[in-house]
This record gives structure tokens, sequence and C-alpha cells, in this order.
């Protein structure tokens, strides 16, 4: 079994000779009269095809083609390759016709989200790590119904057993609304802790009111509070990886769609000799 | 997190269907149910706590399963329905999954997409839509305004569906041009001929030929330039070597290169179309350096053969001039760009001295020749045929001229070409078993002479066009025909002297009694130019008027650009090739020799003649392509007419082998500026691509 640092570096300098390789092919190209777009083109077009190819592996459990893993990899990798060859096809310079100019921006688009999307699983997953343990995103409403009746119950068993309504009434004020939903989604994407502390410190600072009764129990419900922060969190952190994907794959499609339109255009109107 | 909120039991742990369509309309708010909406999206809450009673005997039992919390202690009624007529658990709207969501987003963007491709393709918006870009600024009067009109089809042949009046504004499609030229003589109808629309070349019918030379001629200029390739090149560099190996032309089985291998369009208004570095010049050739500086071969002589007038300098400068008269200044002057050098008119540049005496061959000297063009063979039959045998004085010969003309009367043909001989040539080969040829022959000069006295071009351009094997519309032909009109005087006193019944024989009329010859009242002094009917050998015959005769001229371009250099199968060429052959040949003493060809030599190129009708040219250079612009080299001239700085005469004794008796031109003298950073010393700072500039 190769490590991580291994397998990093191994596919580094594959991807390396690779690269070099096709960017020298291309070079050499350039330097005749051969239409080196030509060449470029079609590989590009390759590599949207494979990269697009790992949605639909995705979706097809059966037959086992290579691990989702690896797939994975490859994909990483090919990925940034494509960049190579769009900007090889395209010569470094910015097109100036309407069709070409959206399906560049579009590539665009699709090579963004492509990295912020690599970006995002490398630095969520760690950071969900030490945030709790692992949480499905699809139970997340249901845990948070979990805190949201332990709080409740909290706040109607202070009632019960103290004859006071001031839990009841900062629970009904502050903390019903926020145990029903999920919150501060941005504040947690980037890694903000206010939300947590502006509720715990409001919950804090009704100690000079509460009898002890009272404050074990406000102790339980700001341990709720936590938990319930950090499944926002998870929350923020699982949909942000989720929903780059809303924009990276639509935005392929669209992407290859133009593609096909653009390579028969280019064959329909080329100049040369047939 | 500190409180257990995830149960891993494998009955209280919850089973998650992420990759299902439908989920629990509960579940978002925490609570939904175990088994989910089924595969339609519909709630299935009915069913998880409701059973389907079993029965077993006389009695029902409860089968819920256990999942939904087993047998209910109630049972089913009596009979034999579930206990539960409610669901327990609300029924809900089941929502899409996630995974579900994006793919519908998926679809909704491709139709979206689709949709709006389709009407913005097939819209009047389309070729603005899909056009890669702005043309160059000189091809901005084709791109014209920016909108709906579909200028596209005027290069382009896949946007040709609605671009019919465009096209025929920019004269695509108009009969005679030259793509239709191009599809009616069955080649294919590509792109790059409709680029030759607008950019006429001399060379049409090759343009698209790669350096707009036929392959097989491309090919032995390759391999003749291979062949004198220098030792001393040293290897070209790495980048040229992988460019070479990697890149072959992009060229057709024909050897036809599209235009768009080299001028890009569609790179914006500022593109320069005819750039083209070093390394994609020299990745076709067959000899590739580094640099003019670093194994650029050097510069060769002009063949005879490659073109430009035949003209000895170095005898001129030490037979007639000297070193102080010979001044280049005399016969030559820049052009009005100062580019290139031009020869001065005949008049001002060789008729001071060609103008008389013994070394006149063009003004009255030319007049001495005289060229046959009539006569009747003497002949004998056995039969009484209408022939005037007083008239008959030409031996065994014919003029060549005459050769020719008859070589159009396809009645005449099969007699031709019994008659004549390869071996001996021209001359009628009388062997026995031709004898009988005599009368066929008789009536085949007989209707010759009846369609030169007649004044129909129609019939002289027929009968010309099929000894040349081409059109009657053929330029040659009609410029030929057109000379034949100022005969028509002659000729008709030539017939009325000779054969005054030839109407009524032609007609098949019986002509009986030898008739008298008259006197030839009329026939031109012997001494005068053009037309006449020399009394002594009762020929028709030509005197040329002086230089640039015209007849002479149209005679020579008619059978010089209508003979192939190969052997043919062909009576008629084979015809011509004696006739072209005896005409320019100096060994056989060919008219034509003394009076035009000594100095407007025919070189063989390929398959075909080509007479030099003018000094070299920029076209007709050392390599075919190269370029020289004098102007900026003429502040490097120390002396006023320093010429030959550069333009170096041989001495006398190596000067015979030399055309125009110059000896190559010194490389190293240009690549002193011509290096890298000073000047320019690109290859296409000296050469050309196009053999004809487009």
């Amino acid at each position: 079994m190769m490590t991580f640092a291994a397998r990093r570096w191994l596919a580094g300098i594959i991807g390396t000779l690779v690269t070099a390789a096709i960017v020298a092919v291309l070079w050499a190209s350039s330097l005749s009269i051969n239409h080196t777009a030509h060449l470029s083109g079609w590989l590009l077009l390759a590599t949207l095809l494979f990269l697009a190819s790992y949605n639909l592996r995705k979706k097809m459990p059966y037959p086992p083609l290579i691990k989702s893993s690896t797939w994975l990899q490859f994909h990483i990798y090919v990925g940034l390759l494509s960049i190579l060859l769009f900007v090889c096809h395209t010569g470094i310079r910015l097109p100036n016709g309407p069709f070409e100019t959206v399906m560049a921006a579009l590539y665009a688009c699709v090579a963004i989200t492509g990295i912020i999307g690599l970006m995002l699983s490398r630095i969520i997953p760690s950071r969900l790590a030490v945030r709790g343990p692992e949480v499905l995103y699809e139970r997340i409403p249901s845990f948070r119904r979990q805190l949201r009746k332990q709080a409740e119950q909290l706040a109607v068993d202070s009632v019960q057993e103290t004859n006071l309504t001031t839990l009841s009434d900062f629970y009904a004020k502050r903390l019903a609304d926020y145990f029903r939903g999920p919150r501060d989604y941005w504040r947690h994407l980037f890694q903000s802790s206010r939300p947590r502390h502006e509720i715990v410190s409001s919950l804090r600072s009704l100690n000079r009111y509460l009898n002890d009764q009272e404050r074990r129990i406000a102790d339980k419900l700001e341990e709720l509070i936590e938990n319930k922060d950090t499944l926002d969190y998870h929350h923020a952190m699982q949909g942000t990886l989720k929903g780059w994907l809303f924009v990276h794959i639509p935005l392929t499609y669209v992407l290859l769609l133009f593609v096909a339109v653009h390579v028969w255009l280019v064959h329909a109107f080329f100049g040369g000799i047939r | 997190m500190t409180i257990q909120l995830q149960q891993t039991s494998y009955q209280k742990s919850e089973y998650e269907r992420p990759s299902q369509k439908w989920v629990c309309g509960w579940a978002v708010r925490g609570r939904p149910c175990e088994m989910g909406p089924d595969g339609k999206g519909r709630c299935t809450a009915r069913f998880q706590t409701q059973c389907t009673p079993r029965r077993e005997g006389d009695r029902w039992y409860c089968n819920r399963l256990e999942t939904f919390g087993g047998p209910c202690a109630r049972g089913p009624l009596p009979d034999g329905s579930c206990c539960r007529p409610e669901p327990e658990h609300p029924i809900c709207q089941p929502r899409l999954s996630i995974r579900a969501k994006r793919s519908r987003l998926i679809l909704a963007s491709i139709t979206l997409t689709f949709g709006a491709l389709i009407t913005l393709i097939a819209g009047p918006w389309r070729m603005s839509f899909i056009s890669p870009g702005s043309l160059s600024s000189s091809h901005l009067a084709i791109e014209g305004e920016s909108g709906t009109t579909n200028n596209c089809a005027i290069c382009h042949n896949a946007a040709e569906a609605t671009g019919s009046k465009e096209k025929a504004a920019f004269g695509v499609g108009i009969p005679g041009s030259a793509p239709e030229d191009m599809l009616a003589s069955g080649r294919d109808l590509h792109e790059s001929m409709k680029c030759l629309t607008c950019h006429f070349t001399k060379s049409q019918q090759t343009a698209s030929f790669v350096h707009s030379l036929p392959p097989e001629q491309l090919a032995e200029i390759s391999k003749r330039v291979a062949s004198n390739a220098e030792s001393t090149n040293g290897p070209p560099t790495a980048k040229l070597t992988l460019a070479s190996l990697l890149g072959s032309p992009p060229q057709s089985e024909r050897g036809e290169m599209a235009c768009s291998a080299c001028h890009r369009e569609h790179r914006g208004r500022h593109h320069d179309l005819t750039f083209m570095d070093d390394t994609r010049c020299q990745v076709c050739h067959a000899v590739q350096f580094k640099s003019f500086n670093h194994g650029h071969p050097k510069f060769s002589l002009v063949a005879r053969t490659a073109g430009g007038m035949q003209f000895n300098h170095g005898r001129h400068q030490e037979t007639h001039f000297g070193d102080s008269e010979f001044r280049c200044t005399r016969c030559h002057m820049p052009d009005n760009a100062g580019q290139t050098m031009l020869l001065k008119p005949f008049a001002q540049s060789c008729a001071g001295c060609h103008s008389g005496g013994r070394t006149d061959h063009h003004a009255e000297e030319i007049q001495k020749n005289v060229l046959n063009i009539l006569q009747l063979p003497e002949m004998e039959f056995d039969d009484d045929l209408y022939w005037p045998l007083d008239c008959a004085l030409g031996d065994e010969e014919m003029p060549l001229m005459m050769w020719l003309f008859l070589a159009g009367d396809d009645e005449a043909l099969d007699a031709l070409s019994d008659l004549y001989s390869e071996a001996d040539g021209i001359p009628i080969d009388w062997e026995p078993e031709n004898q009988s040829l005599k009368p066929q022959l008789a009536s085949a000069i007989k209707r010759l002479i009846h369609d030169l006295v007649r004044k129909d071009d129609h019939i002289w351009r027929t009968r010309i066009a099929k000894a040349l094997d081409t059109t009657a519309t053929d330029p040659h032909v009609a410029a030929l025909a057109e000379q034949l009109g100022a005969a028509t005087f002659v000729m008709l006193a030539y017939q009325q002297h000779c054969l005054p019944l030839l109407a009524d024989d032609i007609e098949g009329k019986n002509i009986e009694g030898d008739e008298e010859v008259d006197e030839v009242d009329w026939t031109l002094p012997t001494g005068s130019s053009g037309w006449f009917i020399d009394s002594d050998y009762l020929s028709v015959n030509y005197r040329p008027v002086g230089h640039a005769d015209r007849l002479l001229k149209k005679w020579i371009d008619a059978i010089v650009n209508h003979t192939s250099t190969m052997p043919s199968d062909s009576i008629r060429e084979q015809f011509r090739q004696q006739i072209l052959e005896q005409l320019i040949s100096r060994k056989a003493g060919g008219f034509l020799y003394g009076a035009c060809i000594r100095c407007h030599n025919v070189d063989r190129i390929g398959s075909r003649y080509r007479v030099n009708w003018f000094a070299a040219g920029r076209e007709r250079g050392a390599s075919g392509y190269a370029k020289f612009n004098h102007r900026p080299h003429m502040a490097m001239l120390r002396e006023a007419d320093n010429c030959q700085q550069c333009h170096k005469l041989a001495t006398t004794s190596e000067a015979h082998h030399l055309p125009r008796s110059f000896l190559a031109h010194d490389k190293s003298k240009c690549a002193s500026c011509h290096a890298p950073g000073r000047a320019n010393n690109s290859c296409l700072n000296c050469h050309d691509y196009h053999v004809h500039r487009p």
C-alpha cells in the first residue's frame, strides 16, 4: 500500500511527463504549417468527454469500472491538463466571436468551479473532522429535531420545576427560532464562531437571575446550543460540498453542447481541401 | 458534539437512500418515515402502519412488520381488515433528493441551451452568432456591415444556402470565374478556389498547388535542389528537426494545399495574413538549415532555362563597348517603385546598334528573312485531276505552316499521317506505297486554299484549333486567325492565278481541259514586307515587317503553347513537335531561330514549352521565388552606377557557361548586413511563396 505522499509524488511525476509530452507535440506541430488547433481541439474534446464521464461512472454502480476515488484522481489531473490544452487551443488570446466567447466563458466557469470544488474537497473534510463526529448530511434535519425537542423539554421542565419563566421566556424569544432550522450558513462557511458566542453569551448573561436549579438547566441548554452549532457547521460545510456540483455539472453539459456545435461548425467551415 | 445523536443499532439507525429519486417530505422536519416514498414520488405512510391480515383457519392474524412495531395487540377486525383505519404517520408530500434535483437542473440546462442554440443558429443572426471573429482589415469589404447579411457564403461553401445574392455581388458563381472553371475541369470546388475569385493570378489553374506549381514540376525542382545541396549547410536546428518529424504539410493527394493553411483569417483586424516564420517555411523543404546566416545555400547561377531573354553581357562589353562605355543604365532603368530594374524598350536599348548593318537582325535585316507559307508540291496523277502543274513547283516538300494548316483538316489527317515520316521529318515521304495518296493530298491542299481565300474567321479558327488540338475560343487561335485576315488578298490572287476553277472543283463540278495559267499581274515586289506571291517559285510568302512582327509572334505563341515536350501518339502533336523543332532549332537552321529565338529563347518547363519574350523578371528569378528590392540598396553604392558591386560579370573564358555572363551573387555580401540584430534575415524578406503573386 503506497502512502499518500508516495501516491502524490507518483501522480505528480506521471502528470508532469504526460503534460510535457503533450506540450512538446503541440509545440512541434505549431512550428509547421499544420493547424495545431485541430490536434489540440481533438485532445481537448477527448479530455472533456473523459471528465464528463466521471458523473456517469458515479451513477453506474455496476460494472465496477475502477474505484470512484481513483476516477476522481484521474478527473482532477485530466481536468488540470484540459486547462493547459484549452490555453494551447485558443492560443492565449480572447475569442472575439459571440459563439466562441460564450463557449470560452463556459469552459472558464467549468474549470473555475472545478478548481473551487477541488479546494473545497481538500479543505472541508479536514475541518469537519475536528468539529464533532461524522454526521450524514441527510440526517441533519432529524438530529436537529432531536436537539429542538430536548431544548423544548428543558424549557418546559424549568417552568415545572422552578415555577419561574426566565429560561422558558429566553427559549421562546431566542432559542425556539435558533433550533427550528439551520442558521448562519455563510458565517460557518468562513469559520466564524460568532453565532455560537452571541447566543451562548446571551444565555450566560441570564445567570445572575437564575437559581441553582435553573442554572443546571441552563448548562444543559448551552450544551444543546453547542451541539446545534456543530450541526449547523456540518450543514453549511457539507451543503457547500454538495452545492458546488449544482454549478459544475450542469455547466459541463452545457459546455459539451457548445463543443458539439463548435466541432460541427469547424468542420463545415474548414477552409481546407477535403 | 457532546450528545450522541447518531444511533448505530441496526434497528434504530435510519436507512438513508440518497441515491433514490424521492425522499420523505417530513425529512426536512427531521422525522422521515422509515419506508420513504415509492419510486413514483408517492407517500407510502398508509402502508407503513396498516397491515394486510393473514387468515389461518377461521382467525385473522396481524402481519405488521417488526420495523413498524410488529403485530398490534388488537389484531385484525373480524372481517379481516386492519384495525388501524387511519395511518398513524401523516401522509407527506415527497420531495426530490439532492441528486434528483441536480439531475433536473442538468436536464433543464441542456434543454434551455439546446433551444437557445437552435434559435440562434436557425435565426437570421446565425452568421453573426457563429462567426469566430472579425476578419483582417484587408478583407473588411467581405465582412461588410454586421447584421443579418450572409457574407460568409462569399468564402465558405457551408454558408451558401442563403448567400447567393452576396456571392453574386463578389463574383462567386459567375460563369467564367475561377471556381466555375475549376469545377468545369473536373476538380473539386473547395473553399480555396473562392479565394481566387478575387485573387486572380497568372497561374490560376495551378494556384492551389504547393508554390503554385504542378506537383511534377515541384518534385523536379525539389530533386534538383536536394541533389545540389551543399554538405556545408550543417544540421538544422533541433526545433526544425522536431517540426519536420511531426508536421507533414497539409496537402491533398494531388499536391494541393488550402490557402488557409498559411493565411489564417478571423484573427482580428490587425492580424497579419502573410506572416510566416522561418521554421514553417523550411519544414517542407528538402534542404534545411538554421538560418540565412548559418547554412543557407550559396546563391546559384540562373540556369539558361530558368527564363528571360538570352543576352551575353560579357561579349557585348568586350566586343562592342569596353569597360567605360558599358553602363548598366544604358539598357536598364528602375521601375516606378525602384524595386526592380527593368529592361528599356527595344527602341531605347537595342535598336541603337541593331538597326542596320551586319548585326541587324531586328530591323531591316529581319526583313531579309522570308517565311514560306504556301507552295504546291510537285505531283503527277494517273487520273484526270484538277491540279495546276505549272504552279506546283515545290518538289516533294511543303512549307511548315502549310503542314500545320493541313493538320486542321480531319479528312486529310489519315493521308498526312501516312505521308509523314518521323525519321525524315516534315518532307513528304513519297514511298511507292504512298503514291496512291497523292489525290487525297491534292484535295486537302485545294480545300486549304479554298478556306484561306474565304474571309471567314470561323473557318480559319476551326482549322487552326483542330491543328493545335484546342478550342476555337483559345486566344492563341483567335490571334493567329486574325493575322490570316491580312493574307486574304494575296491568297485570292494566288488562287485566281493557280486554281481559278477551285470553287467549281470543290463543289464537285466537272472541269474539262487544262486551264491556262494567267500571268500574275499583281504580285507584290519581293523586297516589300508582309504577304506577297513569289512569281519565281509561285509560292505565298510572308516577310516580317520588323522587330516584334505580329504574325511571327502569334504563330510562335500558338505553336509553343500547344506543343508538348513529351512523346505523343497523336499525329497532330507529332506534327507540331516536328514543326517547332525545325523552326526554332539552331542546328536545323530554323527560320525562327535567326529571326526571334536567338534572343527570345524557348524554354522547356516540364511537359510544356515557354518562349521568353521579355527579360528575366522577379518571378523568373534565380529560384523562381526570390525577390529583391533595389531601392533600399541603392544607398550602398559608392558611385551612381556601380551595379557591378553585386552584379559581377564573368571573364571571357567562363562567360560562355554563364547565363547573361554574370557570376553568381556573393551571399556573404548580403549576410554582412542581413544578420540577427541587424537587417531582416527571414525567409520572406527575400522569397515569395507564390510564383505569381495573387
